[in-house]
């Protein structure tokens, strides 16, 4: 059967037969007057003691009616703040299975769900991947309710849409899709919501997957949605006029459209002096830069353009790589890898084998690999400098790793020719790239000028006064000074 | 384009730019390869050219020891650097024996110094410093200098304090001498320019070695005159200095002047420059300003604390010593004049400024210049 | 998502290429084409006068970009324009035959660019398999629309003028610019004849006309395009100037100006040749402007063909281009005298009387607008690619 029926029994058989595993468990009771009662939740799950007090305790304590009015004393006597009347199993299973409390009363047809909700989370701490020296210390966390108050604590607006579906057959994963009513931008919203309600998925373990599912450049290196994990960060840009995504389960929050250029700003830019924004910005461009470029033109320099260096610079290099087995390029690749292994491999360990395994990467790699003549001090210290170069910008590391690694191959095949078209071929990709209508590399490839105050130059506050137009927003002005009142 | 096969196709690139980062075979010279010139020396021997070569060898460098190779019983050119000779028809085929005795790729794209014997001086040096032109490859910011005798002889000279010999002779050609009026230095680029322009006539330095108690010791206070290409005078170490004065700005030169039987020395802090030319009915002019200002640096006898003080101006050395710099600038002018070499480039002057006279006196213009220079001493106080 | 309100922020609709970004065309990228080969066959054939020489080919240049600015604003797109009057066929022989003439302008820039790979990005001459990487990036720019010329203009300020203006700021200090006098030194037949022989490099009309099917003109525009034109005329006279002063008459010699120019600037004997890392800069704008007569004679092949998807015919033109360098590559001299000789009137014709001729057949004031219709030029290329 699909809706309850005024069989206790018979209820119980049903909801047990949709949920039979063993987790789900039952806990029994009478009212005053024998009427039997019974609570469904998952082990684990549910707030016990509160269900004793609130709902158990209540109900043993009152006569229940007989007829329709067992219902609304029912109601009436569960003091729950949260509670909701089902009618159908298929909601009663959904119920059970997201946390709540379900209780079958015997000659009714309808089940309360109430929200006693006692998941498993962590506390509210500093993001590990976007540390601010100045600047708020919460992030993100599992939890989408938690993730959502923590939004609508920062934009107490009526305005503050927070709109909750359920995607994943077996996860019923919930997705909500966050946005400022007036401000965003509709084409971008509407399009945001069609895509997830397209995604049939059976789970859906993190954000990164509902990415994956509504991006429009399914194949690309770069990312066309943004990320974070800082609810100041996820604030302020819905309120530039974006759509955020919070998934349950996951840290990292969504936010689109998504330029390039983000990946360049930092939220601590807003809370420092607009000169020392700026010069963060331009530092951390040029450290992306010389990640990328460093290792390849290394072996440009040694293999086909001598002159890149001078010849002081040439020379000493060419005496510390004097006895090296492999060729430049060769060395480079090689040494490379053993960057991505240690990086890879200082994710992944056990934190106390981590001190000696960096013990073993910093000496045994390093000295005594040059000791031995196997690898060159310049190389290491050149791919030493563009792995800290890179994680100056941490949020472009997966994509500068597999560039870096392009262009290594394609400066040690073809040289400073090849080095350069792959540079054209990969800026072109990215100016004909859009992400959900709007250009990757905008404001500056189209140029938006009333944007570029605020992309890799940061203006004082006042000056920013209008929202990006790049995101459309029908509502433009954000800031202004009150004028004096006379 | 579907996606899909945009990625396919783009990761069929990539192994391909695989295969060729490993198999490592697109022409590619590994620098530890290269021999890197950083100075020749050309002489004539008959019809054939001779180089000698300062190389440094990117193998060799850090070995104990100045020389890792030495060929035909020629000395080594310092730590890490070797010396090797080529002969040839061309400068070009003389080079590729230096390929073929070391074993090395030579590269000229850091070879910083010429040095042209006076074999190679007799006749048009550009018979053989063409090749540096033509050749996309080697620098043509290449200082460029004169030997009387064998060029060779100045690059296997001895440094005094060890290192290359092309180091230590840059250093005598480099800007500061420049500055202090001591070198008329020149570089390939500026030299080509004017053998291509219409006074066809411009100067190198002349280098000559001076036995030392550590080494052999570089000068370049003279210099070798060239027109068309071909040697045809040189200047003297007053005349250069003269000269340098109207064409370089000077930076704490020296200057000495017998005044009062005294010699005295002034310190010039600047100078300032002004060469006009120009057309007077038929008379061509090129008159030469130029003032120095300058300040006493020391006497050859001692001064009283109001003498040190430099309260007053020294107007009667200043005086002699504009006197005494107008007459080195007008006997090096006549030096130039009597061999036919334009040495304020005045057939230049004439094309760019008095064009429509040019037919009128190029070929003329040296013998009927009317040349008069005003010098003036000023205190810097 | 097309043309979707964002879009509508920073262009208008069914534009691709607005007057911001031809404006940065015009003074950019058409400037840097002219850098590699240009100065020193200015050099050889008008020595001293080159300038003047270069005012002349610029001037011819300004005929067709004036003709067809004008044409913008009284009636829109040129080649939408013919296709209304004149019908569809005549509308595809004229692309058909266009087709061959973008793919003969795009000859000299790729054979210069091909030997300018060798002397700028090597010490020594590499296999042909090294330019190989350009065709495959002018495979992928064919392949894409005309969005990417507009937004890779927009690029041009940090990829031309600012190293650009290092390079000749390097350079002047070693130039001598009494070089350039006198100011008229030869006859000025002699730099017409100079500014007739390398008229091939002052026919950007050519590019622009095909080019301007994605331009829809605005009140106003004239504005930007003029003085950007002129500020491209300026920039290339300032560099040719700043060439000759540090040359002279050696510059006849100097093939590749743009990387010959700021080699002696001081420092870089201690700091090495950072020069060429702005050169290489501003090669990737010189990139882009070669394979633009390639993208846009697969334009106008589709257009001809009424062929929706872009990358076959580009990648089947990237393969034959291979083949052709591959053959070709050795006869430079051949091809450019054939260029300088025979074909100066062709460019003319095509460059210059063709927009002329636009304007004064289909472009008078009264009149429909003629835009290029999104349904029947959209290709599926645009969206995926």
């Amino acid at each position: 059967m699909e809706t309850l029926s005024l069989s206790l029994t018979d209820n119980r058989k049903a909801v047990k037969k949709r949920l039979p595993a063993e987790d789900i468990l039952t806990f029994s009771f009478e009212s005053l007057d024998g009427v039997e009662c019974v609570l469904v939740y998952a082990d684990g799950m549910v707030n016990k003691h509160l269900l004793g007090e609130l709902v158990a305790r209540p109900l043993q304590a009152v006569a229940l009616p007989d007829g329709e009015s067992r219902k609304d004393v029912v109601a009436t006597t569960c003091r729950f703040p949260e509670i909701k009347e089902l009618t159908r199993l298929d909601e009663c299973e959904k119920e059970v299975l997201d946390g709540n409390a379900l209780l079958l009363v015997d000659g009714i047809s309808t089940a309360f769900s109430f929200g006693a909700k006692l998941l498993p989370v962590r506390s509210v701490t500093e993001p590990p991947t976007d540390v601010a020296v100045k600047g708020p210390r919460e992030g993100f966390i599992e939890d989408v309710k938690t993730n959502m108050a923590l939004v609508r604590k920062r934009l107490k607006s009526p305005d503050l849409r927070l709109q909750v579906s359920r995607i994943g057959r077996r996860s019923d994963t919930a997705v909500c899709l966050c946005y400022l009513e007036g401000i965003v931008n509709e084409d971008v919203k509407k399009t945001v919501e069609e895509r997830l309600q397209k995604v049939d998925v059976d789970i859906l373990p993190d954000s990164s997957y509902v990415a994956a599912l509504i991006s429009e450049r399914k194949h690309s290196v770069f990312r066309s949605v943004g990320t974070t994990e800082r609810p100041d960060v996820f604030a302020a840009k819905l309120a530039e006029g974006r759509v955020g995504v919070l998934v349950d389960g996951s840290p990292i929050a969504l936010t689109l459209p998504f330029a390039q250029v983000e990946d360049f700003q930092s939220n601590e830019d807003y809370y420092v002096s607009p000169f020392m924004a700026t010069i963060f910005r331009l530092l951390r461009l040029f450290s992306v830069m010389i990640a990328l470029l460093a290792p390849a033109l290394y072996v440009c320099s040694q293999l086909f353009k001598i002159q890149l260096l001078p010849l002081a610079l040439t020379l000493t290099i060419a005496k510390s790589a004097k006895d090296i087995p492999l060729s430049p390029s060769m060395e480079m690749f090689l040494v490379l890898f053993v960057l991505e292994v240690l990086k890879e491999a200082s994710i992944r360990m056990p934190k106390y084998v981590g001190m000696s395994l960096s013990v073993v990467g910093a000496l045994v790699l390093g000295e005594a690999a040059v000791s031995a003549g196997f690898l060159s001090t310049p190389a290491i210290i050149v791919v030493a400098f563009s792995g800290i170069c890179l994680y100056a910008v941490p949020n472009f590391v997966e994509t500068g790793s597999i560039l870096r690694w392009i262009f290594l191959i394609v400066a040690g095949s073809i040289g400073p020719f090849g080095l350069t078209v792959c540079v054209a071929l990969v800026l072109y990709y990215m100016l004909t790239a859009d992400s959900f209508g709007m250009p990757l590399l905008a404001p500056f490839a189209p140029i938006t000028p009333s944007d570029l105050k605020d992309a890799l130059v940061k203006y004082e506050l006042l000056s920013l006064s209008k929202r990006p137009k790049i995101y459309g927003s029908k509502n433009r002005t954000r800031l202004s000074l009150k004028e004096k009142k006379q | 384009m579907s996606g899909k096969w945009t990625v396919r196709f783009f990761l069929a690139m990539i192994a391909v730019l695989i295969f060729a980062f490993f198999s490592n075979d697109f022409n590619l010279v590994n620098v530890q390869k290269t021999a890197l010139i950083t100075a020749l020396a050309i002489d004539k021997d008959g019809d054939k050219f001779s180089l000698t070569a300062i190389v440094a060898n990117p193998a060799a460098q850090g070995d104990n020891g100045g020389n890792t190779s030495e060929k035909n019983g020629t000395s080594g050119g310092g730590n890490g650097y070797s010396t090797v000779e080529g002969k040839g028809g061309t400068v070009a085929e003389a080079l590729e024996d230096v390929n073929a005795k070391t074993g090395w790729y030579p590269k000229l794209v850091f070879c910083r110094l010429l040095v042209l014997g006076e074999s190679f001086c007799a006749g048009n040096v550009f018979d053989g410093l063409d090749y540096f032109l033509r050749n996309e490859y080697a620098a043509k910011d290449t200082l460029l200098a004169a030997a009387d005798g064998q060029a060779k002889e100045i690059l296997t000279a001895k440094p005094p304090v060890g290192g290359a010999v092309s180091e230590a002779l840059e250093k005598v050609l480099a800007d500061q001498p420049k500055q202090v009026g001591a070198v008329l230095t020149a570089n390939l680029r500026e030299f080509a320019i004017s053998y291509f322009s219409a006074g066809k006539s411009d100067y190198i330095p002349l280098v000559s070695t001076q036995k030392g108690e550590n080494g052999d010791l570089f000068q370049a206070s003279e210099t070798a005159l060239f027109k068309d290409g071909k040697r045809i005078g040189k200047l003297t170490k007053e005349e250069t200095f003269a000269l340098a004065c109207v064409k370089n700005p000077l930076r704490l030169a020296s200057y000495t002047v017998e005044e009062k039987g005294v010699e005295k020395t002034l310190l010039i802090k600047n100078n300032r420059r002004k060469i006009q030319f120009s057309v007077d009915g038929d008379t061509p002019k090129l008159k030469v300003e130029l003032t120095v200002y300058a300040d006493l640096a020391d006497k050859a006898e001692s001064s009283p604390p109001s003498d040190l003080a430099m309260r007053e101006q020294n107007t009667a050395v200043f005086t002699a010593a504009a006197t005494s710099l107008k007459e080195q600038i007008e006997g090096a002018f006549a030096t130039c004049t009597s061999i036919g070499f334009d040495a304020f480039d005045a057939i230049g002057k004439l094309q760019k400024y008095e064009n429509n006279h040019f037919d009128e006196f190029k070929d003329s213009l040296i013998e009927r210049l009317e040349f008069s220079v005003s010098v003036r001493f000023r205190s810097i106080r | 998502m097309k043309n979707s309100h964002t879009m509508s922020a920073t262009n208008t609709k069914n534009t691709q290429i607005n007057a911001r970004q031809l404006s940065f065309f015009c003074a950019l990228v058409l400037p840097v084409g002219k850098l590699l080969e240009l100065p020193s066959l200015l050099t050889s054939y008008a020595g001293g006068d080159l300038l003047i020489a270069a005012l002349l080919g610029s001037a011819v240049e300004f005929l067709a970009f004036l003709a067809l600015v004008l044409f913008a604003k009284r009636r829109g797109a040129p080649i939408e324009a013919l296709e209304a009057r004149c019908g569809k066929p005549t509308a595809r022989i004229f692309l058909g035959v266009y087709t061959l003439f973008l793919l003969a302008f795009s000859v000299l820039p790729l054979f210069d660019l091909e030997r300018f790979s060798h002397a700028a990005f090597s010490d020594t001459s590499p296999t042909f398999f090294t330019f190989t990487p350009f065709l495959v990036l002018a495979g992928f720019i064919c392949a894409k629309g005309l969005k990417g010329v507009g937004r890779s203009a927009d690029l041009t300020p940090i990829l031309c003028l600012f190293p650009l203006l290092l390079l000749i700021a390097m350079s002047v200090g070693q130039a001598d610019f009494s070089r350039l006098l006198p100011v008229v030194e030869k006859p000025i037949s002699v730099s017409a004849k100079a500014a007739w022989k390398t008229l091939p490099y002052f026919s950007s009309g050519g590019l622009l006309l095909p080019l301007m099917s994605g331009y829809s003109y605005e009140k106003g525009d004239e504005k930007k395009l003029f003085p950007a034109f002129f500020a491209g005329i300026l920039l290339l006279l300032l560099f040719l100037a700043t060439f000759f002063a540090t040359f002279g008459l050696l510059g006849e010699t100097e093939h590749f100006a743009l990387m010959k120019i700021g080699q002696y600037f001081p420092a870089l004997r201690f700091i090495g040749r950072v020069d060429l890392l702005l050169v290489y800069l501003v090669t990737v704008a010189l990139f882009y402007y070669t394979a633009l007569p390639l993208q846009l004679s697969v334009e106008c092949f589709c257009r001809c063909f009424s062929i929706k998807n872009k990358v076959i015919p580009s990648a089947a033109l990237c393969v034959g281009l291979y083949f052709a360098l591959l053959f070709l590559n050795k006869y430079n001299n051949a091809i450019h005298a054939f260029f300088f000789s025979w074909l100066p009137p062709v460019f003319l014709i095509f460059s210059t009387l063709l927009p002329i001729a636009f304007l004064l057949l289909f472009g008078k004031k009264d009149g429909g607008r003629y835009e290029m219709n999104e349904k029947t030029n959209n290709h599926k290329g645009d969206e995926k690619a």
